[in-house]
């Protein structure tokens, strides 16, 4: 297998993403990346880097899109997770075109599923971090004696990471924009003990099922539009306005045309399957 | 006193005694490292106020020392007030505010630092659009110390404190 072979698979993933399996030409890649490092080409070892990033990045964002279609919503918001982290990263390396790999698509898609999750809050510590190894030399972190090592370069062909092997958590925090995206809250069922996923997700049902590829754009715009009066016909005109406005339903909305709710309006770059152009109502 | 405030960005000015001398004598520095840190016109300092059980120190000091050290600025002579086996950092919940740290520093290096410090902010940590809250108290040729205390957006931080800066040492 060649290099050329190998991005030629990367700059096809929007053909080959169902069924598709990376597993050799990250091999591939790992026995080019060894040979780079033995002729000390730490440019071409850092390159070949890339290239491996990338084709991680649309592995996890496909996985991601999978996990989607069946509704793993918070499987699919972890690998998110990991493909936002996997482009951040590239982006500081990668000087070619990126979008010869789709990247600026993928991470404005992942920007975009990110945005539309219900999670507000999540689970965060605060920790003291008493014993830290450098990634690459596995030594301590010393403050006047540095490894030299510095964290999100390229060694060897490897980012350069901190790993915290002793640590002290001294409080757990809930924050809306936490360090670790994955921590997020759930219930409990307080007889099993499972986890109770009470999140509302159908605005991402009614996004996934409108998609055929994970690489075909779309957009999303929030907007508020009225409902029909008649979805509230249990709702009694002295009832608190279903628009969350706080005053009586007579005299909000109960007058107008429809109760005023937000609105998540898509715009897809290829038709949805099944003609689905029909407004569909959430509360 | 407060001496200024600066509410949209929340910078307040005041004076303080606790410059190098204060820090330089905690039981927990020893004496060989004292007669090192007395060379220091920068000196990172513990966060006050956020764990009372031990000195610590932000989240990747350990790198923006690391930074400062390479800066390649030969007046400037950063250490840390700290012994190597005492250093702990404190890793904080979200990513909306990043603790930069807490820092005493003579005014000549005042300038540098604190372009140092945005450019830290811009290129090692990716946080140029994000809220930052950094501690700085800056020291007079008298010895004399005033506490820039800054919470604010990364963009503006060079920006508001620089002038202020210009200010004192006229």
């Amino acid at each position: 297998m060649t290099i050329e072979e190998i991005l030629r698979y990367s700059e096809d993933a929007p053909i080959n993403f169902t069924g598709r399996s990376s597993n050799t030409f990250l091999e591939a890649l790992s026995l080019f990346k060894a040979a780079a490092v033995r002729s000390k080409d730490q440019e071409l070892a850092k390159l070949l880097w890339c290239y491996e990033q990338i084709l991680i990045i649309q592995d996890q964002y496909i996985e991601a899109f999978n996990m989607l279609k069946n509704h793993d919503f918070y499987k699919a918001w972890c690998r998110l997770e990991r493909v936002e982290i996997g482009v951040q990263s590239l982006n500081r390396h990668f000087l070619g075109r990126a979008d010869r790999f789709h990247i600026p698509l993928i991470q404005k898609l992942t920007d975009q599923w990110q945005s539309l999750y219900p999670y507000r809050l999540f689970v965060s510590p605060a920790f003291l971090k008493k014993k830290v190894v450098c990634s690459i030399c596995k030594k301590n972190v010393l403050l006047r004696h540095p490894c030299g090592h510095e964290v999100g370069e390229i060694y060897d062909g490897e980012m350069c990471y901190r790993i915290v092997t002793e640590a002290e958590v001294i409080e757990i925090s809930l924050v809306p924009d936490p360090v670790q995206k994955y921590s997020v809250c759930f219930f409990k069922d307080i007889e099993t003990a499972d986890k109770k996923d009470g999140y509302e997700y159908r605005v991402l049902v009614y996004l996934i099922r409108c998609l055929v590829s994970p690489f075909d754009p779309w957009t999303f715009q929030w907007t508020k539009i009225r409902h029909p009066h008649s979805r509230y016909r249990h709702l009694d005109k002295d009832s608190p306005c279903p628009c969350e406005s706080g005053k009586k339903y007579s005299d909000c909305c109960l007058p107008e045309s429809g109760v005023l709710r937000p609105h998540c309006q898509f715009s897809f770059s290829r038709t949805p399957p099944n003609c689905m152009d029909e407004i569909e109502y959430i509360d | 006193m407060i001496e200024e405030t600066v509410s949209a960005n929340n910078l307040d000015i005041e004076d303080t005694q606790k410059t190098f001398d204060y820090w330089l004598k905690k039981p927990y520095i020893s004496e060989s490292l004292r007669a090192s840190l007395s060379k220091a016109n920068v000196l990172i300092v513990p966060l006050e106020g956020y764990y009372d059980k031990h000195p610590v120190f932000a989240d990747f000091t350990e790198r923006l020392l690391n930074f400062l050290k390479s800066s390649g600025h030969e007046g400037l002579l950063p250490d840390i007030c700290i012994e190597e086996s005492d250093y702990v950092e404190l890793a904080q919940h979200g990513r909306t505010l990043i603790l930069i740290g807490a820092f005493i520093l003579s005014s000549i290096v005042a300038p540098i630092f604190v372009n140092l410090i945005s450019d830290y902010i811009k290129e090692r940590l990716g946080a140029d659009d994000k809220r930052i809250k950094i501690e700085m108290t800056v020291v007079d040729e008298n010895g004399k110390g005033k506490q820039f205390r800054y919470e604010g957006s990364a963009q503006s931080f060079k920006d508001i404190i620089l002038p202020r800066l210009k200010g004192r040492n006229e």
